[in-house]
């Protein structure tokens, strides 16, 4: 369908549009009109990317004069490429009614992992692995010794594209990961290398938040986009915490050896060098003094991982003197290594602003703040006159030198922590310096300053106003939208005691109460018989869910549990995961039913859908604060506290509640679907916790469902599943409640203006 | 059924196994069909009941389900799959409703119902005062019964199957009764009562049924309805005369008539 926003024709793809999603084109359009930044929450299920997309092309489309880009920016590769197959439908539709006028190129980008086509490379397992191999075939000394010795290996995929040169262009038209590896094939260029140098000139861009907001990465890849853009961050809840793990470097003994082994293999290589080809390593010295101006006019295979530091706050200046030779550095970074293998050597938890830190440095390896902050720069230069392929060899001593520098330059919002063990396992030393951002706004101000508009979209935001706190910017829209429903086919309840009256809380002084525990057990037991297919349960933590099961184990419960379901247990090796995860399914699928246990903030919490008959229920046991004595955790709070003005305990609840949304929202991932939450807590009773999730829930937590027992739930669970399972009519045209708007109902609509009275 | 007793786990697949050897049996033209309630929330099976569901889809058992706690998949799925309904009873009356829904047969499959012939018996009601010794109680009556028309042995009851000949009993009106069970007469469209509508189609103001004007006080048009297969209009008390008393379209029928005559005088 197609019809006008304004002064823009949207095309749509389907011949039904839901209500809210035209409510959130029209916020979408007017944040792009007033080239500003916008903050939109919308539940899952109701279409939120192709929402997105379709508005964002067809604004394009309608003013030519003013080409736009859009960036759209997602978690995984497995949204990646859900999108842009969304985007194929889009771009099919409106070509369909616009002719080859409309015609787009959108392609998505990820690592090499993904996008390699060689075999020999991609027989590596992980993905620096298959980086490094693909470098040591195409970088450009490689490449320039084959040309005289042709038994060195090269890839004849790169070679394909380099010789195409210009000519190596991507037709118009929308390719997923999978698209660019067939036409890489078929063409014999390398993908990877073909979507990176088409990335210019694309109209949409698909790909991970790390090549925006990561600059170690950004800086390579989204160096060259036009100001003229709008970046979009879907499934944005937990942008901060990307913000902040983009500036954060830990440093572990590991590390320290590690960094040792290529130091030592370094000198070797120099020594190398001087006996047979001293003029290239007085060439590089000469190219420090004239300053490092190398970064430009690199080959684009050379291009390893750009500053760890954000571009603004990178020095335009030579090199220091005392690290231009290549000795002098390789001691440098010997003397930093010692001292932060001295550091690591303590007994007792310290923590340290990088200033004093610095200082320190200062006093007792004698290496001032210039040089730290040149080290990034020095070894990169360093590695490609020694010409080192086998870069997932050298990552620790990259390590160190991203510390260096992120410490050398910034003073504020970071802080040094030494933890000398894990404090959950005090009798197993494991010495950890971290290097902590605690300003998300660090991460993500290039990228507000640079381009024109950015939308920030989830289904879970609430709070709505503390992300603009949280990320410093001032959004032109901030809305949160709810979904219309036909029926109420959510069913959220709050469940604050057990069978016997007693509250459950996992606060830290009742979690392990038998009580408690066999109190929660009950209630996933009574929950099994009447609920079928299945459920998920997610726990506060690891340790927490091997607790407790361990206890259901020992009382008998678990195997109660198992007459009704089958269990599953998430674990933290993803491969495990996966099986369990398929097993899961498979036993819901044949009508077996089964239960799989989860944690918050875990891989399966973020990444997996557990809709239709794969989550009739989900349970939250407990409210999942983070574990608030980690001393990361108390530093951040502090600075957001003095910084930002934010009180430790919002921020808390505020983060624990959007992560028992995500959870719950598991369940629902459209509107045809139903399922049940309970949380299960007697802190979620409390207004101030419960105030926090999302509108969409609220509106459907009723007043009498906010302080059940266990038997209360289990009635109301009963009558919900029966009503559940009548028919009923989707476009919801009987009952008055609009939820599905064809063409012409959306011209009345704007014809009255209803749009304001739906909402 | 009273004297059954539940216990253990329940297994669709068992069940559906059994239901399969039974309904194998039936020949081709009947009707395969099993009603399962349902009052667990879980199936528990000895082997893969997806492919026992294919096996059901492939001899063409229709499989509903009635469930009386909470919908499941593999319930939706089944009935899907074979082309039943499945429904959950929300209490007791709505589990009356629900069962007593499935009572009349459903509507014959077209691509199923191959045509093929079948030998059948018409037997004739035995004389009052004769007296023979019918087959399926093995005693000596009076009369009442009736008699296979091929080896003449009294039966007490129609239909049935002849237990000497093997030769299907049935009597003609059963036929007849469950004729319009097989093949129903498609619901009418309501026709939009503009008066150009009326002109422009040129079609007769009467009603095709009983002939009376189909055109209320007024000249207005009236109420009424057509068959979407014959396009004839019908008024509202034709409508429900022929859809629960007659089961024929008379539209239709003439039609086809005046169609063979056709046929037959070119």
């Amino acid at each position: 369908m197609k019809f006008q926003i304004e002064d823009v024709t949207v095309y749509f793809p389907y011949d039904n549009i839901y209500p809210e999603q035209y409510a959130y084109m029209l916020e979408l359009k007017r944040a792009l009109d007033a080239k500003g930044h916008c903050l939109l929450e919308m539940p899952t299920g109701t279409g939120k990317t192709i929402a997105l997309l379709s508005l964002i092309t067809s604004y394009v489309l309608s003013k030519p004069h003013a080409p736009l880009k859009l960036l759209y920016c997602t978690r995984t590769v497995h949204e990646m490429e859900k999108t842009l197959a969304e985007l194929k439908l889009l771009h099919e539709y409106q070509i369909r009614h616009l002719g080859p006028a409309a015609k787009i190129l959108a392609l998505g980008l990820s690592s090499r992992k993904n996008l390699c086509v060689n075999p020999r490379v991609l027989a590596a397992e992980n993905r620096d692995s298959v980086d490094a191999g693909c470098r040591k075939l195409t970088a450009s000394w490689v490449r320039a010794l084959a040309a005289e010795n042709p038994s060195v290996r090269t890839c004849e995929f790169f070679e394909q594209y380099e010789r195409a040169g210009s000519a190596a262009v991507l037709p118009p038209g929308v390719y997923t990961l999978q698209d660019l590896r067939i036409f890489g094939k078929e063409k014999g260029w390398c993908p990877y290398y073909l979507a990176r140098h088409m990335v210019q000139f694309a109209n949409v861009v698909v790909y991970s938040y790390q090549y925006l907001l990561d600059p170690k990465v950004a800086g390579i890849i989204s160096k060259e986009m036009q100001k003229e853009s709008v970046v979009v961050f879907d499934e944005a809840h937990n942008i901060d915490n990307v913000c902040i793990e983009a500036l954060s470097v830990s440093v572990r003994r590991q590390t320290i050896e590690g960094a040792r082994r290529n130091l030592h293999r370094m000198s070797q290589e120099i020594d190398k060098f001087k006996a047979t080809d001293a003029g290239r390593l007085r060439a590089e010295y000469n190219r420090l003094v004239e300053g490092l101006a190398l970064r430009g006019d690199l080959p684009a295979t050379d291009a390893w991982l750009a500053n760890p530091a954000l571009p603004d706050d990178i020095l335009k200046e030579a090199v220091p003197g005392n690290i231009r030779r290549a000795e002098h550095f390789l001691q440098v970074l010997r003397r930093l290594v010692q001292y932060l293998e001295g550091r690591l050597d303590t007994e007792n938890v310290e923590k340290e602003g990088p200033v004093a830190f610095v200082t320190s440095i200062l006093n007792h390896a004698g290496i001032d703040q210039k040089t730290l902050k040149f080290c990034f720069d020095r070894l990169h230069s360093l590695m490609m006159t020694l010409e080192i392929t086998d870069t997932d060899e050298f990552l620790h001593i990259q390590t160190i030198c991203d510390f260096a520098t992120l410490v050398g330059t910034y003073a504020r919002g970071f802080s040094i922590i030494i933890e000398p063990f894990d404090e959950r396992m005090p009798h197993i030393p494991d010495p950890v310096l971290q290097l902590c951002c605690h300003d998300a706004s660090l991460a993500i101000r290039p990228v507000f300053e640079r381009f024109q508009s950015v939308v920030i979209t989830s289904g879970t935001l609430s709070p709505i106003d503390l992300y603009p706190r949280l990320l410093n910017f001032n959004p032109v829209v901030s809305r949160s939208f709810t979904m219309s429903l036909t029926r109420d086919c959510i069913c959220p309840m709050v469940l604050t005691r057990g069978s016997d009256q007693l509250p459950v809380s996992t606060k830290f002084d009742m979690r392990s109460d038998l009580g408690v525990v066999r109190n929660y057990g009950r209630l996933l037991l009574e929950m099994a018989s009447v609920v079928p297919d299945g459920i998920v349960c997610f726990f506060v933590s690891y340790s927490y869910m091997d607790g407790i099961v361990n206890t259901w184990n020992e009382t008998g419960i678990l195997k109660e549990i198992m007459q009704h379901k089958l269990v599953f247990i998430e674990t933290q090796d993803v491969v495990e995961t996966t099986l369990a995860l398929d097993n899961y399914r498979k036993a819901c699928d044949c009508g077996r039913g089964a239960i799989f246990f989860s944690v918050a903030r875990g891989k399966v919490a973020e990444g997996i859908d557990f809709d239709r008959h794969y989550g009739r229920l989900v349970i939250m046991f407990g409210v999942p604060f983070q574990y608030t004595l980690s001393k990361i955790l108390l530093a951040r709070l502090e600075y957001l506290r003095d910084t930002f003005q934010i009180k430790e305990g919002d921020f808390l609840t505020f983060d624990a509640l959007r992560q028992a949304a995500q959870c719950v929202g598991r369940v629902i991932r459209s509107k045809a679907d139903y399922g049940m939450m309970i949380f299960a807590d007697k802190r979620y009773s409390r207004h101030d916790k419960r105030s926090k999730l999302p509108s969409w829930i609220l509106s459907h937590l009723h007043d009498a469902h906010l302080n059940l027992s266990t038997d209360m739930a289990l009635h109301t669970a009963r009558e919900f599943l029966r009503k559940m399972a009548q028919p009923y009519d989707k476009t919801g045209g009987s009952t008055g409640r609009k939820t599905l708007l064809s063409q012409e109902d959306l011209e009345k609509m704007v014809e009255g203006s209803l749009v304001d009275s739906l909402f | 059924m009273g004297k059954l007793e539940c216990s253990g786990d329940a297994s669709l697949q068992n069940a559906l196994e059994l239901v399969l050897g039974y309904l194998n049996q039936i020949p081709s033209y009947g009707h395969r069909e099993v009603l399962i309630l349902y009052s667990a929330l879980s199936t528990c099976d000895p082997g893969d009941l997806m492919e026992t569901i294919q096996k059901c889809k492939k001899s063409k058992i229709r499989c509903s389900v009635i469930g009386l706690a909470a919908e499941m998949f593999i319930c939706k799925h089944l009935s899907q799959e074979t082309g039943g309904t499945y429904a959950v009873a929300l209490d007791e009356s709505h589990l009356k409703e629900l069962v007593l829904e499935h009572a009349p047969p459903p509507p014959a499959i077209a691509e199923y119902a191959t045509a093929n012939l079948i030998k059948m018996g018409f037997p004739q009601r035995a004389a009052e005062s004769a007296v023979a010794i019918c087959t399926c109680h093995e005693e000596a009556r009076i009369g009442g019964g009736y008699t296979c028309p091929r080896c003449k042995v009294r039966v007490c009851e129609l239909p049935t199957e002849c237990r000497i000949c093997g030769l299907t009993l049935i009597s003609s009106p059963h036929l007849a009764r469950s004729y319009h069970h097989l093949f129903p007469i498609v619901p009418f469209d309501e026709v939009s009562q503009t008066p150009q509508n009326v002109s422009s189609h040129g079609f007769s103001s009467d009603c095709f049924g009983c002939q009376q004007s189909l055109l209320s006080q007024g000249n207005k048009p009236g109420l009424s309805v057509t068959c979407p297969k014959c396009k004839q209009h019908f008024c509202l008390d034709c409508d429900i005369y022929i859809h629960e008393s007659l089961h024929n379209c008379p539209g239709c029928e003439s039609f086809r008539h005046s169609n063979s005559t056709a046929t037959r005088m070119v």
